[in-house]
């Protein structure tokens, strides 16, 4: 399957203007034949996506709908109690099999348009008028059947969360995130049983991977989101880093919010986003207990190509990119509550809440820069972006004043697109 | 019902907490977060403060396109009327529900339809007793799609 039909090849689409990885190209965020190349190569290519919580489908025979880059795929839980991941193409015309989100009872798919049905592996088992009507028409002799099963994603679970890839180069799912991240995601979710408590689809006016830039821009919160310097959230100078696995494809940022001591650099006047005199009304909103023993208040790691697990304080979530073209993108926010929350835990995680998502007090601003920049572009397209903060390379540092982790993006981006 | 509206499309944000009993209650949710039992919508404000933290952050901290809504609403159904004798003086109450239309203009002209669906309203008429002063004790925004373009700054 390819989308980059064509299309250049992508060494004539993209000259990277340095050698190092501290220039980006601003053509890249809005070239229709990268992207074709992009849905191939990243989110088809060998790489794990993020397709649901094991959550959303409990049950046997429940399924729900994602999509990979652009590709619409059916997650399910098999009559056995496995989970497989199809392509929602029916192999005859083309048609989505399943256009309700999500549903239950679901033991086969069979398409609205002319009926092939398909198993829960994606083999498709019948066809109507199969043998024709009367002994006329009908399907030729030597029409295989198996050879018009659906595409299907390998399939791999760590804590609940579910990610399939369409590439058979794929290391497995521990091997492509590596120890530090394997052991993140197992730090965060704990073995514990997750409860969606919200769901918020996020459009935001921009190139998908101008929002995976942002999330991995470690140094922007305290300059663009005054909310968190205001109430030491995320200040540079509260302790915290930024870990790496060992191909630096992936990274996970960090900070202790109770071990900030202040620094000049934060004094009223010296940054905008340090107003002293924003004091909350109500404070609840940012009350938290100490969820984990090693006083991480706020972590954000992102895995390559588009999957962010988010840690703000109390606020457990998921974030999924879903691309819409060269301009616009869809963050799925999901959060999330525990089965062995207390209420009063449970009540903490809601009212935070509104600390995420396209209404968050942090997060809104992410929907908005995002935008500033694809509208900012416009009309430089041979111009490039620096991104030269903490040096040349994407190693990882001991310091959020770094752009390491943007740089290690297009490390991965320029290995996976082959330019 | 036509005062918050104006009071809103008009920018006159620190109106709104003022259409809120003192511990009211605000919250923006989806038509499938609520058909989901998925509680924790948007922009949760469960107090006046909180309101006012809100109207702070959008004036004061947040970085966002200036825009403005203007909303059209629909008549209002009374689903209950009722009797609130738990204070010294009784008081009529009541849950409303009323649909709504939110247009969002950009600084520079863009228009778009930014969200419609329904308020789910619990109302309590303050006042001397028998008093005719409505406010708000609970509005659910319900809106009948879950996608926000951009951001959601301004309360619906």
């Amino acid at each position: 399957m390819a989308q980059a039909i064509g299309v250049r090849p992508v060494s004539e689409l993209i000259r990277w203007p340095t050698d190092d990885l501290s220039r980006i190209p601003l053509h890249i965020y809005g070239d229709p034949e990268i992207y074709a190349w992009e849905q191939d190569r990243i989110f088809r290519g060998p790489t794990w996506n993020f397709l649901s919580l094991e959550c959303e489908i409990p049950k046997p025979n429940d399924y729900v709908l994602t999509k990979v880059g652009d590709t619409p795929v059916i997650v399910l839980r098999t009559a056995e109690g496995g989970i497989n991941a199809l392509v929602n193409r029916c192999t005859h015309k083309g048609s989505v099999l399943c256009h309700d989100s999500r549903g239950e009872g679901k033991r086969s798919f069979v398409c609205p348009y002319h009926a092939w049905s398909f198993d829960q592996s994606g083999e498709l088992r019948g066809i109507a008028f199969e043998k024709g009507v009367g002994g006329l028409g009908g399907m030729p002799e030597g029409f295989d059947k198996s050879k018009h099963a659906l595409t299907r994603l390998r399939v791999e679970v760590i804590e609940g969360l579910v990610f399939g890839t369409f590439s058979e180069q794929t290391p497995p799912l521990e091997q492509y995130l590596g120890e530090p991240m394997v052991a993140h995601i197992r730090r965060t979710i704990r073995g514990r049983k997750m409860q969606i408590i919200g769901r918020y689809n996020h459009i935001m006016p921009n190139n998908w991977k101008l929002y995976i830039e942002n999330s991995r821009d470690t140094h922007h919160p305290s300059l663009l989101h005054a909310f968190f310097a205001t109430f030491k959230l995320n200040r540079l100078s509260a302790e915290g880093g930024i870990r790496h696995d060992p191909a630096n494809w992936h990274h996970l940022v960090f900070a202790k919010r109770l071990t900030d001591q202040g620094h000049e650099e934060y004094s009223p006047g010296k940054l905008r986003t340090m107003k002293s005199d924003f004091g909350l009304n109500d404070p609840s909103l940012i009350a938290q207990w100490m969820e984990y023993d090693d006083n991480i208040t706020n972590a954000l790691q992102s895995i390559l190509p588009g999957f962010v697990l988010q840690q703000i304080l109390n606020s457990v979530g998921t974030r999924q990119i879903i691309t819409r073209g060269t301009d616009e993108c869809e963050l799925v926010w999901t959060v999330v509550a525990f089965e062995e929350d207390t209420p009063e835990q449970r009540a903490i995680r809601i009212k935070q809440s509104n600390l995420v998502g396209p209404h968050g007090y942090i997060s809104m601003e992410d929907g908005a820069i995002g935008g500033f920049v694809q509208q900012g572009i416009k009309g430089d397209r041979d111009k490039q972006a620096v991104v030269e903060m903490g040096g040349l390379t994407a190693d990882g540092q001991p310091t959020r004043a770094t752009e390491t982790s943007v740089r290690g993006f297009y490390k991965a981006y320029r290995e996976l697109m082959g330019a | 019902m036509v005062d918050y509206v104006h009071a809103i499309d008009e920018g006159d944000y620190e109106r709104w907490p003022t259409f809120f009993t003192e511990d009211g209650h605000y919250q923006v949710t989806g038509r499938e977060n609520l058909a989901r039992g998925w509680v924790a919508g948007m922009l949760l404000c469960d107090n006046r403060d909180m309101m006012v933290d809100r109207i702070y952050s959008l004036r004061q901290v947040n970085v966002w396109e200036p825009h403005t809504y203007r909303h059209v609403i629909g008549p209002t159904q009374v689903l209950e009327v009722g009797m609130d004798a738990s204070g010294a003086t009784a008081r009529f109450t009541a849950r409303t529900q009323t649909n709504y239309l939110c247009v969002r203009t950009m600084h520079n002209g863009e228009q778009k339809l930014f969200s419609t669906g329904r308020y789910l309203d619990d109302i309590v008429f303050e006042g001397p007793p028998g008093g005719d002063v409505p406010k708000l004790r609970s509005r659910m925004v319900i809106a009948d799609s879950n996608q926000i373009d951009t951001l959601l700054v301004i309360p619906i």
